[in-house]
């Protein structure tokens, strides 16, 4: 059985102790919530740190409330399965909590939280094994290793930016605070990521996410298909969201974020151009789809399940599958478990 | 000695006479009309509180004093040889107790796997054992490898085997050596090789006969057991005499192996206790090399030992399905007979050639057969039986050739295997799975939309109604307790239960009344769980024990009371006299003089029954999206018969687990093996993708009571036969929803894709 090494814990009760902890020595010193992620990454030697400060102990960063500008705040401890089964987000964001409910099982949901999915590791068939196995290849890059198994000749990792929340808050426009010894800032969600499988965040390793803010609901439809092997516990190899803002006949704002496809949450610039201004038809549809998987950083590669070039081909067909759901036209393709 | 009687057997309203000659001292078996309180009862299995509220002791669980910890090194290499081992540095860490290395214990220094064990280490912490492991310095010889069938097999393939082992290797009809392992007889070989070419000539004469002959080249996979208990020991010793906590799935053959005079642990006396055990699926009947480290660990370092397997090792060390390449042809009679059927098949057991065979030439009369099969060594951790070995994996690729058969002459594929069984219990099954699937329903289906939906049927075949060489010991208390004891494990088809349903049955008594007590082999001798053999192996010695227990306390109540013995019986907590309640059970065992009644009875042989074999069909129904190619199973249907049932749920529950086991092996796992490196590249449970809740299909059963005979409680095993079918029913599901023939599994969305693919140019073609 894997162990977790040793190492100093702290369970600060305000935000304010924990930054001051934090800055003591924040390149060795790493957050937990739910510890999904982190715990099993450090009993294989993924992550490791000389201190673990646990927000659990924080009353104020879990919970959901709503904002005075009629928008929600969430706070980050706040749990994926709290989130999943509010009446607010089920309500007046429901692609969020189908994104939600599609983060791995229910135990996890029950214990994992949406900063943690924010802040996930990227993820990589060579990283992703135990520490003999991977001891076995001389380690990747995104360790001590020299080079990325993926792509020997590539300075540098690809590995997979795969938190299932992350596609549909983006194109929902959220909002984010971080917050440290020295102040709080706050920063588009889409700008916490990094195009760089190793140095994946922006978020100073002295910062707390404390809380995502969503806008406030005028109108908009959103859906989120997130494609995988099996129908839960899996990570995604593909995730669509989509947003989209329809005054009259024509789409006059729509936002569409792949996940799981690179390092880091794109932005499917070209299909957004091509639907601003029309109607969401058939037609516009099929072109936004065939632009997305053309679109830059829609390439994925040969570290997480299932082929790539098929990976490739599913942004098409999700895409379209993802706006025929949010234009309210028959589905006609076979829906990810987590729709139903 | 025997007695011949007549006993009814049959099955729904229909039974007939049959004259059997039951062994002395047996009893009659179950009869219809019988009246039984218990058996034939859904009771809820004894020990699932226990399992579900984690009171249950697994053998991770035991934790004798002074515990210590057993961790192996194992093989970086494919294949390689050892040249040396260097422990010194792992022996002088403190903390260590005991190091053992591979070519002293087995003597064996060939690492012919990734993953082959090479030394193994006790220290008294799992991190300094896994420290000691890294300081042992191996000076290997590295070979190159083979680790697919296809490279293994091809012309100038790295030699995985040693000495004049060849990559591939005869396996049926097997040649004769002179001696073991030695050279091939020649002379025999070629008179053997001579019949298989007569053979091949009889049924190529068919063939040119057949209205419709087709061809049909199939692939399966290897799949590992993944069992939730990785495999593992805890080792005691008091002096020469061995107490090993085991998750085992055979307590008297750990017994027998770690006693073994020609063992290398060669304990004087070894007890074997297991509890529970988390699943074995075939692959825990030896202790293997990891129970004998443990063993010798304990021993070396004279303290309890704990070697469990990590399940990375699990994954690549403890066993799996061999994969299989099956090129089969089959010939078919205008009015749907079949005439003829060709087998060619090759398949993996690891770096052996044993133990691989596919079962593709079963179930049905499938006229003349010329068979043969070849084991192909890979560099790849070794096959152990598999739940139904050989079946799935040969069952897929039969079913396929079922259905092809069907088409060549026009015939419903249903229609069609009914014209080709002559199955007693099947033959009545197919309606059932027919009716219960909806087969005849409407469907958009053959591709002809994005979402197709299609069915899929094949059948399954079983033969073990248990045997003997098995006891059961019923101990009934003046207090009026009962114990039903016998040594062997439950890996999960509920023993534990139905062992003590069917003696407290014979007593008259609720099941919450016994006692059982399983899994310790100071308790009498009991079967290994392989072959579904363990459950119609000891409930007819419980039966007995439980009948000859329940004589003897009337044979006191008679002479205490003066009741004739004739009149009494036992029922419903109550001696009876002439049907009436007269006495409370506790009462009666109060007029023991004795502290207590102890019986133990004998598994007693198999005589005639109603069938030998018992039987399944399934029905399967797919949804599949042409344009993704994934696949969804929407629901199966299992028909399935088992003899005799002693409890319809635990029975349902084999039959499920078996199905969602199957419906895995069709979409989901494989071994995948790195061809540059020879490693297991998915050696855990994220990237070997077992079947989850959600994407389970709905699973009806439909379960047959047959009246059976055979033994006094006519069960049949049912632990292997339900995952025969399943797999090969969801193929033939996805290829009536696309309309173009999968031949390999898993299936995959790039299968369906590249089948789609095929038929796209496959219709060219007759454009043309």
């Amino acid at each position: 059985m894997l162990r977790l090494p040793v190492f100093g814990f702290y369970q600060p009760s305000t935000i304010e102790e924990a930054t001051r902890l934090l800055a003591e020595n924040p390149a060795s010193t790493r957050l937990v919530a739910g510890g999904t992620d982190l715990w099993p990454n450090m009993k294989r030697r993924h992550q490791v740190a000389e201190t673990v400060i646990s927000l659990r102990g924080i009353a104020e960063l879990t919970g959901i409330r709503e904002t005075s500008d009629g928008g929600l705040a969430i706070g980050a401890t706040t749990t994926l399965a709290a989130i999943a089964s509010d009446l607010r987000v089920g309500e007046s964001y429901r692609a969020l909590a189908t994104a939600v409910n599609s983060i791995s099982s229910p135990l996890v949901r029950n214990s994992g939280t949406i900063g943690g999915n924010l802040c996930l590791d990227t993820r990589c068939t060579y990283y992703n094994q135990n520490e003999e196995w991977r001891r076995s290849i001389d380690y990747c890059m995104k360790e001590v290793g020299e080079i990325c198994w993926v792509a020997p000749s590539s300075p540098r990792c690809w590995a997979v930016s795969s938190g299932d929340s992350v596609p549909i808050l983006c194109a929902w426009g959220a909002e984010i605070t971080l917050v440290s010894k020295d102040g709080a800032r706050t920063l588009p969600l889409a700008e916490l990521f990094r195009d760089d499988g190793i140095d994946y965040l922006s978020k100073r390793p002295d910062e707390i996410l404390t809380e995502v803010r969503l806008p406030a609901p005028s109108g908009e439809r959103a859906a989120f298909w997130k494609l995988r092997r099996r129908g839960s516990i899996d990570f995604g190899v593909l995730s669509v969201a989509a947003v989209g803002w329809c005054g009259g006949e024509t789409t006059d704002r729509i936002e569409i974020w792949l996940g799981s496809v690179g390092s880091t949450p794109v932005r499917c610039d070209e299909s957004i151009a091509a639907l601003i201004g029309k109607p969401i038809d058939e037609d516009t549809i099929a072109e936004a789809a065939a632009l997305a998987r053309k679109g830059e950083g829609a390439s994925p590669l040969g570290n997480t399940d299932f082929l790539p070039q098929w990976r490739g081909k599913m942004i098409e067909h999700y895409v379209a599958a993802v706006l025929r759901e949010m234009a309210g036209l028959p589905r006609e393709r076979l829906a990810p478990r987590h729709q139903r | 000695m025997t007695e011949e009687m007549k006993i009814k057997v049959g099955f729904g309203d229909t039974f007939r006479e049959l004259t059997v000659r039951i062994p002395d001292g047996d009893i009659p078996p179950y009869q219809p009309g019988d009246p039984l309180d218990l058996v034939g009862t859904s009771e809820i299995r004894l020990d699932a509180v226990a399992k579900v509220t984690g009171t249950a002791e697994f053998t991770y669980d035991r934790q004798p004093k002074g515990l210590i910890y057993g961790k192996i090194l194992r093989s970086p290499h494919a294949n390689a040889n050892i040249r040396s081992i260097d422990v010194s540095q792992a022996r002088a860490l403190e903390g260590v107790r005991a190091v053992l290395t591979t070519p002293d214990v087995f003597e064996d220094s060939t690492a012919r796997y990734a993953g082959a064990e090479i030394a193994a280490v006790a220290a008294d912490s799992e991190a300094i054992a896994d420290e000691a492991v890294r300081m042992i310095e191996v000076d290997y010889e590295v070979l190159p490898f083979c680790v697919t069938i296809d490279d293994s097999m091809a012309e100038g393939a790295p030699k995985v085997g040693r000495g004049n082992q060849e990559n591939v290797d005869r396996v049926s009809p097997r040649a004769r050596r002179r001696r073991r392992g030695g050279e091939i007889n020649a002379d025999a070989e070629a008179s053997m090789v001579a019949r298989m070419k007569e053979r091949e000539k009889t049924v190529d004469k068919l063939f040119a006969k057949s209205k419709g002959v087709v061809e049909g080249e199939f692939r399966t996979q290897v799949q590992t057991h993944a069992p939730l208990e990785t495999h593992g020991v805890v080792c005691d010793w008091d002096g020469k005499n061995l107490l090993c906590y085991g998750s085992s799935q055979a307590t008297f053959g750990f017994k027998r192996e770690l006693g073994s005079s020609r063992g290398p642990v060669g304990a004087k006396d070894v007890r074997v206790i297991c509890e529970y055990v988390g699943g074995g699926f075939g692959s825990k009947f030896s202790a293997g090399r990891e129970g004998v480290l443990g063993a010798m660990l304990a021993r070396e370092a004279g303290k309890p030992v704990r070697l469990m397997l990590d399940r990375k090792e699990e994954q690549t060390s403890a066993g799996n399905r061999p994969d299989s390449l099956q090129k089969l042809k089959m010939g078919v009679a205008a009015d749907g007979t079949i005439l003829a059927y060709r087998v060619r098949s090759w398949g993996t057991p690891g770096t052996g050639t044993g133990g691989a065979g596919a079962h593709n030439d079963g179930i049905y009369n499938l006229g003349e057969i010329d068979k043969v099969e070849y084991g192909v060594r890979t560099n790849c951790g070794g096959a152990r039986a598999h739940r139904a070995p050989g079946w799935p994996q040969g069952v897929f690729a039969l079913e396929q050739m079922m259905d092809m058969g069907a088409q060549s002459v026009g015939l419903d594929p249903i229609e069609f295997r009914k014209r080709n069984d002559d199955h007693p219990i099947r033959t009545a099954q197919y309606d059932i799975a027919r009716e219960k699937i909806g087969w005849d329903r409407p469907r958009v289906r053959g591709g002809a939309a994005t979402v197709c939906r299609g069915v899929g049927v094949a059948s399954n075949l079983w033969f073990s109604a248990g045997g003997r060489g098995t006891q059961v010991m019923v101990r009934v208390h003046k207090d009026g307790q009962v114990e039903v004891r016998n040594g062997a494990q439950d890996i999960g088809t509920g023993t534990r239960t139905v062992m003590g349903m069917v003696a407290a049955e014979e007593l008259g008594l609720p099941l919450a009344r016994v006692r059982t007590f399983i899994g310790d082999t100071r308790d009498p001798q009991g079967p290994g769980s392989g072959g579904s053999t363990t459950i119609g192996s000891i409930t007819p010695a419980a039966r007995l024990a439980g009948y000859v227990a329940k004589q003897r306390l009337l044979e006191v109540v008679a002479a205490r009371k003066n009741w004739p013995i004739d009149q009494l019986g036992l029922r419903r907590g109550h001696v009876t006299r002439s049907g009436d309640p007269v006495l409370s059970f506790d009462a009666a065992c109060q007029l023991m003089e004795e502290d207590v009644i102890e019986v133990l009875e004998s598994r007693k042989a198999n005589y005639a029954g109603f069938s030998d074999t018992n039987a399944g069909v399934q029905c399967a129904e797919v949804e599949v999206d042409t344009e993704t190619g994934e696949v969804r199973v929407i629901k199966v249907v299992a028909v399935a018969d088992a003899g005799k049932l002693i409890n319809p749920m635990l029975a349902e529950s084999q039959v499920r687990g078996g199905v969602s086991q199957g419906v895995g092996y069709a979409l989901l796992e494989r071994r995948i093996m790195d061809s540059q490196e020879g490693r297991m590249v998915n050696p855990n449970l994220e990237m070997y993708k077992l079947l989850g809740a959600v994407d389970c299909p709905e699973i009806e059963v439909v379960l047959f009571d047959v009246y059976n005979g055979k033994s006094n409680t006519s069960v049949m095993g049912l632990g292997e036969p339900p995952i025969v079918a399943t797999a090969a029913a969801v193929a033939n599901a996805v290829s009536d929803a696309i309309g173009v023939r999968i031949t390999e599994i898993p299936i995959t969305p790039r299968k369906v894709l590249e089948a789609l693919g095929r038929k796209g140019s496959d219709t060219g073609k007759k454009g043309e």
